[in-house]
């Protein structure tokens, strides 16, 4: 272990890896601190740039993004009651009390304290983890990674309780996606419609940048001119910073829920701060006060949301499963350097996982450094109105549409699902769903085919532990939305006569 | 979003998962004497049929909210029908940009959509348009010049002296 340590920390003592972690920790941070904007339009826009690099710089900058803009997303959720990234939502209950209550540096120094703690936690676990991966490495087969992927679909269904049939059809819409094109063993046509470019498939990149980024620009641009108003910053930054270590309860299990939600496939930072959030109130002596500047209440939001990144990126290391869009993303960085993310990333490339994790430690250290210092000036970017966010965001997507192959008719399907991303989002339907069944159907696809030489009957699919384990994984998901459907249906209905007679 | 116009949006890709599964015969292939589960067709079928079933259940669900309450939401669904023109709008700048960038080149193209772009959404002092030009900037000299994403490079550099053109070419 110790000599994959230094293995990792020399293979990450290159200039152009710590100008990658010094931008992604800092970029993401100031991404993170501007509402609206968020990692997955920073990291759609990125994307095609990052191909050109060497994968570690490549990952450790997105991966930068990601973990660092939930940092910065604390900032506004707790100085104007706007969460930064749709993440820190239940930042704002508490930390924008703490603010009202003349406390905003407090509540700023225990918001980056939390994080750092949740962000520490998972990458201290998974570091301790990654052997252990590495070990059922022989038995995740074809029939193993095509169930995992299903999981993967299934838990993204269930996990969004009030659009269950949105997300549903929206998993379809994106299997349906990756289908259209030559199909890769009988050489066929799908869905192509006679249009030959159509014959290459959808390229993930115009998609994304379409559903994320585009459409959020549109949003941006219906959005205000005005600038947000911010109240003023008084004490010393350092003030609350070690109030976390005096509620370890609360950040220790905040933080474990936030590695359990990550590892999960499709689950992520919401349901992770949720019960987070939900757990800390039950065991406070004052659970009266969350929701009104309670301490608790903040350091579960952030340490809890915080821990995902890390762990997120378990499922797609050692299965080559996305849990969710921003890691389905990075999957494609893997792929344009001929690296196959899997169980047999951790035999034949441990150094660059352990690496990967050290670049996540480092970038942990440099972000909390960085906001301590440089608060008062990020505060700056929160001013900048709505509508100006949407003209730079717009200009950005050309970047990461037109250089993935020069191609206008990319820019003709990113424009396409700009507008479907904009219809979606008024809808308050969810977009992740349909990345992960581009992603993952293609994955489906390719294992279920694969599978099929082996196995004779249906039940062979489950006969191995592993896949048996994740078969169960799958009827328990079902079985436990059914109930809680359920549940929900017989509350209703007994509710009905009750408000029909009122 | 209002409940009616939610209803229709949930028709709208009823009608579309079903138009699409219809075409599944003309679509896909269907090959002899080899077994479904390897068919070419297998997984559109499958993704298409979970689009029609959910998008029918929604639809079920929908109407049913639409009957219980049948409170009409005008101005909302008229607002939000006004303001669904400026997203197609923007699209339009969106692709003028692109057809721009291959007429002019990068960086013309970025600094004359960041202006005219900051005008059009209703900043019209003078500071913006510096903050657009900075921004403007940035963004070709970070992604042409220093990270060297690749970009087409606009016929209108043709028209410079050679030197400069491969300058040009290269850097922006």
């Amino acid at each position: 272990m110790l000599e994959l340590l230094l293995e990792g920390l020399l293979n990450i003592a290159r200039m152009d890896v710590a100008l990658a972690l010094l931008i992604g920790a800092v970029g993401g941070v100031i991404i993170g601190a501007i509402p609206g904007v968020g990692p997955a339009v920073a990291i759609a826009i990125l994307l095609p740039a990052t191909y050109k690099l060497d994968p570690l710089v490549g990952l450790t900058l997105l991966l930068g993004i990601y973990g660092a803009s939930m940092y910065g997303g604390a900032i506004p959720a707790i100085l104007i009651n706007t969460p930064g990234t749709p993440v820190n939502a239940l930042t704002t209950y508490d930390g924008f009390s703490l603010t009202k209550q003349g406390q905003p540096r407090r509540a700023l120094s225990l918001a980056y304290s939390a994080s750092f703690v949740g962000g520490m936690i998972s990458i201290v676990a998974l570091i301790t983890l990654a052997p252990n991966l590495a070990a059922i490495a022989p038995y995740f087969g074809s029939r193993e990674i095509f169930l995992a992927a299903l999981l993967g679909l299934v838990l993204v269904i269930v996990a969004h309780r009030n659009h269950t049939l949105a997300a549903m059809f929206l998993v379809g819409l994106g299997v349906f996606l990756a289908t259209v094109g030559m199909e890769p063993v009988r050489l066929s046509t799908r869905f192509t419609f006679g249009i030959s470019w159509l014959r290459g498939g959808f390229h993930l990149i115009p998609v994304v940048l379409g559903l994320f980024a585009i459409s959020q620009a549109f949003i941006l641009l219906i959005g205000t001119t005005a600038k947000h108003q911010m109240p003023k910053l008084t004490g010393s930054p350092f003030e609350g910073l070690l109030e976390v270590f005096r509620m370890k309860r609360v950040a220790a299990s905040s933080s474990v829920f936030g590695i359990i939600m990550g590892i999960i496939p499709g689950v992520g930072e919401f349901l992770a701060q949720f019960f987070s959030y939900s757990l800390a109130q039950k065991l406070s002596k004052t659970p009266e006060k969350f929701g009104k500047g309670a301490p608790e209440g903040l350091i579960a939001s952030e340490a809890s949301n915080n821990a995902v990144p890390a762990a997120a990126m378990v499922p797609l290391l050692a299965l080559g499963i996305p849990g969710e869009a921003l890691t389905a993303m990075m999957l494609s960085v893997f792929r344009v350097h001929n690296l196959i993310p899997g169980p047999k990333l951790f035999q034949t490339q441990q150094d660059l996982v352990v690496s990967l994790y050290l670049c996540l430690f480092i970038i942990n250290l440099l972000i909390l450094v960085f906001l301590l210092g440089a608060t008062p000036l990020l505060i700056r970017v929160i001013h900048v109105p709505e509508r100006f966010l949407g003209v730079t965001v717009l200009a950005l997507s050309l970047v990461g549409v037109y250089s993935i192959r020069n191609q206008v008719t990319d820019c003709w399907i990113a424009t396409a699902f700009g507008l479907l991303g904009y219809v979606l989002r008024r809808a308050d339907w969810p977009l992740v769903p349909i990345i992960l069944g581009i992603i993952l159907g293609e994955i489906m696809e390719e294992k279920f085919r694969a599978s099929l030489a082996r196995v004779e009957t249906p039940l062979d699919f489950v006969t191995r532990p592993a896949a048996a384990t994740i078969a169960s994984l799958i009827a328990l998901a079902l079985i436990s939305h059914a109930v809680a459907e359920y549940r929900n249906w017989k509350a209703r209905r007994s509710l009905a006569p009750h408000n029909g007679s009122g | 979003m209002p409940t009616r116009l939610e209803f229709g949006l949930r028709i709208f890709v009823l009608v579309a998962s079903v138009a699409l599964l219809t075409q599944i015969d003309a679509q896909t292939k269907w090959i002899k004497r080899v077994e479904w589960t390897m068919q070419p067709r297998l997984w559109p079928i499958l993704a298409l049929v979970l689009m029609v079933v959910s998008a029918l259940a929604m639809c079920i669900a929908s109407f049913r909210k639409l009957r219980s309450n049948p409170a009409r939401t005008a101005t909302a669904e008229r607002s939000l029908l006004l303001e669904s023109w400026l997203p197609i709008e923007y699209s339009l700048w969106f692709l003028a940009y692109v057809y721009a960038t291959e007429l002019a080149g990068y960086l013309l193209s970025t600094l004359a959509f960041m202006l005219a772009l900051t005008y059009r959404a209703g900043f019209r002092e003078k500071r913006w348009f510096g903050w657009a030009t900075v921004v403007g900037l940035t963004v070709v000299l970070s992604f042409r010049t220093a990270l060297q994403v690749r970009l087409p490079s606009g016929q209108l550099y043709e028209l410079l002296p050679a030197a400069f053109r491969n300058f040009m070419i290269t850097y922006f």
